[in-house]
């Protein structure tokens, strides 16, 4: 390899993260986003609000599912919280998987607008859009040279505690490489904890050997081990499901803590069982609690047991990269972390780029490309999130097969974004696309105030505090790259 | 860089890839094979434990093959390493 161990890791460093760094920006930005799917479903559904009984809405979205879905067999319902008031359920029917945001009121899916919300961006994270599991395998590599990359860049990194807040401004390449170092060394824990617990997360599609070994292969009777009160086989007898209401309450009576969610397996069968979730405040453990109700009787079974330090420790390491468990203040600085992680492969991509910069003449054409491309995607992905709002805001109430136009959407401000770092000037690229990106996250508030009753002019007054912070971080990100788009151009004009 | 030099240093970059990749995953995946079959616990906990060991397993085989100054040493190394994991799996009896 190179002349020594460190020049090896640096080498290995600087073309894993090329390689698959834009893929990363993608994964980062969604996933950045996620931390914040709650409020972002609730900005996105603005017909719904926040329920006064949590357990009856339950109830009613139960209800509304029974008589609405034909032969349904399952069912899971998650519960209204304070940061999303609509009711994420999934059902399976003789016509095969349903899905619905139910309003508390009355149950219904088709209150709140078709859109997909905040699970867009979550599912692009992992599944990055593509068809199973292609998606998450192309995730799962990322993440992996994500996990190379950290580890090459650390033994590369001399004096990595000497120079830990190193930076010298206004020397080129070397203000960019001390950028890039530290924004990575300033969330570094972060960054080893996300990289690998997001292998976690995926991991038995990643490295299926063990379960091949211990389980011949048998995926389902694996997944059979985590679900215990689920595993009903349904006798194929008929027999109707007890009143739901009455188990929530007796569940919610059991625990201090609320209901997380409920399950219905073998619904309408005399084998079938009900599961009430709860996850306990706190526990950063991501399987929640559960009890075991009969669902023809509505009498208790059981409760299901802590898992083992094997399985806890699987479910912690889950649970870090979820960052469910967090109150607002480590949620804030979840997501502020994959900002700086955000930065740190848009400054990588640059400091690339500016390495290959010959002192006289020219970069290649194809470095050329890169470069531009460079800007295309770290301003793209975020104009890219802020259309997908804005179609979510602009497109009619009733348009047919709403939910899939904001996605293409999505992908359209993407591909215009790359489009326009082609050819937009290089001297003004930056500028122009920063700009891009400040007027998109500006205009999102003021949409939201024109099209709706939950703007800002409202939600202060009313303190509808999920919808007023979600706009004033809109306003902020604006404002950000607004202020970079100026400090770029005061730059230039100096130079 | 001669057009001899760059095609042996890519050569050796082509080489070290294989043994990273394709090469590591096998290696890791034989050992967490093992590992599942063999670890003093639940058949669950065997296979969860030498799931998760596994991502710092295959890292450290990718480190070690772009980080291993001489070739020889490092597909040596791989060989030897990728033998013992075989032998390994045959004699050791399977989970009932």
């Amino acid at each position: 390899m190179k002349a020594s161990f460190r020049q090896s890791m640096a080498w290995l460093h600087t073309w894993s993260g090329l390689l698959l760094g834009w893929l990363l920006l993608a994964i980062f930005a969604t996933g950045l986003a996620s931390y914040f799917k709650a409020e972002i479903h609730t900005w996105m559904r603005p017909e719904l609000h926040a329920p006064a009984d949590p357990v009856a809405a339950m109830a009613r979205g139960v209800d509304w599912i029974e008589r609405n879905i034909p032969s349904v067999s399952e069912i899971s319902l998650q519960a209204p919280g304070p940061r999303n008031p609509g009711m994420e359920a999934y059902w399976f029917s003789d016509d095969g998987y349903g899905f619905g945001m139910l309003d508390p009121a009355t149950g219904s899916p088709h209150v709140a607008r078709d859109t997909l919300g905040g699970e867009f961006f979550y599912r692009f994270h992992f599944e990055l859009m593509l068809p199973y599991p292609w998606g998450r395998y192309l995730a799962g590599a990322a993440a992996m040279t994500m996990l190379i990359a950290i580890v090459s860049g650390i033994i590369t990194h001399k004096r990595i505690f000497k120079d830990f807040f190193t930076f010298r401004p206004g020397k080129g390449q070397r203000s960019w490489l001390d950028l890039h170092n530290v924004l990575g060394v300033l969330s570094l824990p972060f960054h080893l904890m996300i990289s690998f617990t997001g292998l976690i997360t995926l991991m038995s599609l990643l490295m299926p050997a063990a379960v091949i070994e211990n389980y011949r292969g048998d995926f389902d009777a694996y997944y059979a081990a985590f679900d215990q009160a689920a595993q009903v086989s349904p006798a194929g007898v008929a027999a109707p499901l007890t009143a739901i209401e009455p188990v929530l309450r007796d569940a919610a009576q059991r625990w201090s803590d609320s209901l997380s969610a409920v399950r219905i397996v073998a619904a309408h069968d005399t084998a079938s069982r009900i599961v009430v979730e709860r996850r306990l405040a706190g526990r950063v453990g991501y399987r929640p609690d559960a009890l075991v109700y009969d669902g023809v009787t509505g009498r208790f079974v059981a409760a299901v047991p802590r898992p083992g330090a094997v399985v806890a420790t699987e479910e912690t390491l889950y649970g870090l990269h979820m960052g469910r468990f967090s109150g607002a203040l480590l949620r804030w600085l979840y997501a502020l972390s994959g900002l700086t992680g955000y930065a740190m492969i848009a400054t990588g991509l640059i400091l690339w780029v500016v390495k290959r910069r010959p002192r006289h003449g020219t970069l290649t054409a194809a470095n050329r490309v890169i470069d531009r491309l460079n800007a295309g995607a770290v301003a793209g992905l975020p104009v890219a999130m802020a259309a997908f709002l804005l179609a979510n805001r602009l497109l009619p109430f009733a348009q047919e097969g709403r939910a899939g136009v904001e996605t293409e959407v999505f992908v359209a401000a993407l591909v215009a974004m790359l489009a326009a770092s082609l050819v937009a000037p290089r001297r003004s690229l930056w500028i122009v696309l920063m700009a891009i990106a400040a007027l998109a996250f500006l205009a999102l508030p003021l949409v939201n105030a024109l099209t709706t009753s939950r703007g800002l002019n409202h939600s202060l007054v009313d303190g509808d505090s999920v919808m007023a912070a979600f706009d004033a971080t809109l306003l902020m990100i604006g404002l950000g790259f607004g202020i970079a788009c100026a400090a770029i151009c005061r730059r230039l004009r100096a130079a | 860089m001669g057009s001899d030099r760059r095609l042996a240093w890519r050569g050796g970059i082509a080489l070290r890839t294989a043994a990273a990749i394709p090469g590591g995953y096998t290696l890791t995946a034989g050992i967490v094979a093992l590992l599942a079959r063999s670890l003093p616990m639940s058949r669950l906990d065997a296979a969860e434990a030498a799931t998760m060991a596994s991502f710092v397993v295959f890292a450290a085989l990718v480190v070690a093959a772009f980080g291993v100054r001489r070739l020889t040493v490092l597909l040596t190394g791989l060989a030897v390493a990728g033998a013992t994991v075989a032998l390994a799996l045959l004699l050791v009896p399977a989970r009932p």
